[in-house]
């Protein structure tokens, strides 16, 4: 099986099911857009635990709609998003470039930001918040710069601390909108060899959006390719394909 | 000595009112800088005094007709107009934020524009006196009444206790509102509470010492916090400690000077940046 477009992308995933037990997040005819115009219809998609997947396409083609889409962070217009995540939320990574760096803010003082969705609305971090926080930046091997100012490090660690971030609250799915986009060479190996050591070592599901895509075949042997509108789950020959396009 | 005292007995409760207002705004107002929503500070002032403006002509009104229950309720008159133009310039930014073909700046600066024009409007057609009327528009700190220091306390003292309390839940809503939305925190009912508070602080603020003198509150001393500290909190206790010193800096120089106490207070607030960018070149705290 090289690839499998609309429908057929819930019967790809199926076969990662049934050694995974139930998938984690779950797409079931679900429309995404923005206002009433739908960038994307009628997906159905399962993610299984323990899968490495970029998404890849062209510009404006729907991949971060798509990412949006699971995490929750753009209602369905039509159909419906199911995920199976023991009531956390997905791990959510924006770009480092996204938490703007005027506020004058250290990287505990980010990495604290994964625990509110624990806390009650008016109580601040306990030292088991701290202890589960330092312990995320352990994962990403950034536990010297505690105290370091998040606006001082390369893009390359902000990614990593964002991605530190999201592994406290969430432990089975982690999505990422373009987190190499704006590191250097060694900077993209790097954040790309710890989120395969997150499928690896901790069976998690890593979901990454991919504008320059070289890099990341490396690593990937199955990804979604979304195009006009459509998405299908490329293996194989087919991902040889995407890649002499793409890359 | 008695002259001394006298003098102390006179100026004390602006001196106190503005120190509240200094701490509140200054702690305020690194958000406000952070968030870059500067004009927002600014818009809201200039609402703030139009509304006291209407409170006022209000006031005048009921003076003529109820004299005695003006006399006891023209200060609750005056502010309720107050928070209630800002609330209502909130609720307009915050329907203006979905809009796609004019921009929230655009919208502050017809409500800015929309407000000091206001102001002027409304003066025109009362009976103030002059007095009244520069009080009104710029503000003086320097004859605040203990009326306008117990408003103050009862109003700015709370805000600032909230602000501390729920400060790592705004910086999450204002740096990843996405992520607070994963989260499960409502972002929109936060900003919306953050604005309305800034509104209430804002009326308070051109109440005690004029429109202008809140928005350099907000703005000045906030760069200056920024510039020194690597901390949001130590920003903030940096922010409003550098507005509290140039208040009392700038109500003493009024009164030793005989110069205008809210405008000199502006000035030293506008002069921290400058000396705090001198002060992070040699090292920061």
């Amino acid at each position: 099986m090289n690839g499998l477009r609309n429908q057929g992308v819930a019967a790809a995933a199926s076969i990662g099911d049934a050694a995974a037990g139930q998938p984690l997040a779950q797409c079931v005819n679900a429309s995404f857009g923005y206002g009433r115009t739908p960038v994307l219809e009628n997906v159905s998609l399962s993610v299984p635990r323990g899968v490495f997947w970029p998404i890849v396409g062209p510009n404006g083609a729907g991949k971060s709609t798509l990412l949006k889409g699971i995490l929750g962070l753009l209602p369905p217009l039509a159909g419906e998003v199911k995920l199976n995540l023991g009531g956390n939320p997905p791990g959510y990574v924006p770009q480092g470039w996204k938490l703007d760096s005027i506020y004058p803010l250290t990287v505990g003082d980010v990495v604290l930001q994964g625990r509110f969705g624990h806390m009650a609305w008016h109580k601040r971090p306990d030292s088991g918040d701290v202890e589960t926080a330092r312990q995320a930046l352990r994962e990403v091997r950034l536990d010297g710069r505690w105290d370091m100012n998040y606006r001082d490090l390369s893009g390359g660690m902000r990614q990593k601390v964002l991605i530190a971030r999201a592994l406290c609250y969430s432990h089975s799915l982690i999505c990422l909108d373009e987190p190499t986009s704006e590191v250097d060479k060694p900077s993209e190996l790097d954040i790309l060899e710890h989120l395969c050591r997150l499928r690896s070592e901790k069976n998690m599901s890593v979901l990454l959006v991919c504008h320059a895509i070289g890099a990341v075949f490396k690593y990937a042997d199955t990804c979604l390719l979304v195009e006009h509108g459509e998405i299908t789950v490329a293996r194989g020959a087919m991902l040889g394909k995407i890649k002499e396009s793409y890359v | 000595m008695s002259e001394l005292a006298a003098l102390w007995k006179f100026f004390a409760p602006g001196l106190a009112a503005g120190m509240i207002l200094a701490a509140v705004c200054g702690a305020l107002g690194v958000l406000v800088i952070t968030k870059r929503v500067t004009f927002v500070g600014m818009a809201l002032s200039e609402v703030a005094a139009c509304g006291l403006a209407f409170g006022l002509l209000l006031l005048h009104h009921v003076e003529a007709s109820m004299p005695v229950f003006a006399e006891a309720w023209g200060g609750a008159i005056t502010m309720s107009a107050a928070v209630a133009a800002t609330a209502v310039a909130v609720s307009i930014l915050a329907l203006a934020s979905g809009a796609r073909r004019i921009s929230q700046d655009g919208v502050m600066g017809i409500l800015f524009a929309l407000a000091g024009a206001g102001s002027i409007l409304l003066v025109s057609y009362s009976s103030f006196g002059l007095d009244e009327v520069k009080d009104l528009l710029w503000g003086n700190l320097l004859v605040a009444k203990p009326a306008d220091l117990a408003l103050s306390a009862a109003v700015l003292l709370p805000a600032l206790l909230a602000l501390i309390v729920f400060l790592p839940r705004i910086v999450l809503v204002f740096t990843d509102a996405d992520l607070a939305r994963l989260l499960g925190v409502r972002t929109k009912a936060w900003e919306l509470a953050f604005f309305y508070a800034l509104g209430v602080v804002a009326a308070v603020g051109s109440k005690v010492g004029g429109s202008l003198l809140v928005f350099a509150y907000l703005v000045a001393p906030s760069c200056a916090g920024l510039l020194l500290a690597r901390r949001m909190g130590k920003a903030m206790l940096i922010s409003s400690c550098i507005a509290a010193a140039c208040t009392a800096a700038g109500l003493y120089l009024s009164v030793r000077f005989d110069a205008p106490a809210s405008q000199l207070v502006i000035a030293l607030l506008c002069l921290s940046p400058l000396a705090a960018l001198g002060i992070s070149r040699i090292g920061r705290i």
